[in-house]
């Protein structure tokens, strides 16, 4: 009989969790392990400390899904500040630089937009977490050394003006993962040629997790002391739902286990329709615990 | 592809390989029977 490992809780899920400002994601992620008494947690798709909304975590075997969920789709309610460049292209940093914002004409600014949309290269942050030869690139920036960040490609899905106000520009962006809003701020700053960063930001949604309906780390707290961690988690199908399905015999555990194929001719009951959902899973209520 | 068991447990995400006309499983959230992790 193998062992189990003393702090692996029997909790399986995922979490809609909406974080606050100020924290980083890893905090959350802490956070979630000493609640439940766990060390498989894990998020999909970090937000800035400075940022806040969606922040999905994935709990026990789930946080294999954690690649998966951090691929979909991502919206943002973002606040910009014209005319002020900064060192992190976030309030964070020091100012660098303010410059008069030009008279933004409902054409003009839509022209600007409009180099954002569909699929573009965008350079990151120098103050960002990729690593450069081994070190993250907010390390070297930090000791005035900023990298030169490759640009990478990325897609903005829609970009719509929420309200321009200048200096203020309130920005809806919904974009492929890997997309940073900070960097889109900063661009659509030099674009209309004056300089921008970025003052607030709310992730709204990432894939199927709305802000609707995420959990803050008191509710977990709460759910977790009175034994009620179902309120908080939500079974996998939920986060997946945009797949199709299959249904297999028992016989094939094994080979799934295993990670070996089978021949598609045996798999039994499938629907390709993604938006047909199984008598069990539409059954159940949005944040029960998935199947044992 | 969510791949569910009869009793709708989701236990894998896998992708057909069109090549042998076979799925292949790309994430499994099972493990085998007796294997280390306990998913009921």
């Amino acid at each position: 009989m193998p062992r189990r490992r003393r702090d692996d809780a029997d909790v399986h899920g995922l979490m809609n969790v909406s974080k606050a400002r100020g924290f980083t994601s890893h905090d959350v992620v802490a956070v979630v392990r000493r609640m439940l008494g766990t060390r498989r947690v894990g998020h999909a798709g970090t937000l800035d400390p400075l940022a806040e909304g969606v922040l999905p975590v994935c709990v026990g075997r789930y946080t294999r899904l954690v690649d998966v969920i951090a691929d979909t789709e991502k919206g943002y309610y973002a606040e910009v500040e014209l005319g002020v460049r900064t060192t992190t292209d976030d309030a964070e940093g020091e100012v660098v630089e303010r410059h008069d914002v030009p008279p933004l004409t409902t054409e003009r600014l839509d022209a600007a937009l409009s180099a954002f949309r569909g699929p573009i290269e965008q350079v990151p942050p120098a103050f960002s977490a990729i690593k450069v030869a081994g070190r993250r690139a907010y390390d070297l920036a930090r000791r005035g050394d900023a990298p030169e960040l490759a640009a990478r490609p990325v897609t903005i899905h829609r970009l719509d003006v929420v309200r321009c106000a200048p200096p203020s520009l309130v920005l809806l962006v919904v974009c492929s993962k890997g997309t940073y809003i900070r960097s889109l701020a900063r661009d659509l700053g030099e674009t209309i040629g004056c300089g921008a960063h970025l003052t607030r930001l709310v992730r709204l949604w990432v894939g199927s997790f709305g802000l609707e309906d995420a959990v803050s780390l008191e509710e977990i707290s709460t759910a977790a002391s009175a034994g009620q961690l179902d309120t908080v988690l939500r079974p996998a199908d939920d986060a997946l739902a945009a797949l199709p399905a299959l249904v297999v015999p028992e016989e094939r555990l094994i080979d799934i286990g295993h990670g070996r194929p089978w021949p598609a001719t045996v798999s039994g009951a499938q629907s390709t329709d993604a938006r047909v959902r199984y008598p069990w899973t539409a059954a159940r209520p949005r944040r029960a615990r998935p199947p044992a | 592809m969510r791949v569910y068991d009869t009793r709708g447990r989701l236990l894998a995400l896998a992708e057909h390989d069109r090549r042998r006309d076979a799925w292949q499983p790309r994430l499994a959230l099972i493990s085998p029977p007796g294997g280390d992790d306990d998913d009921g």
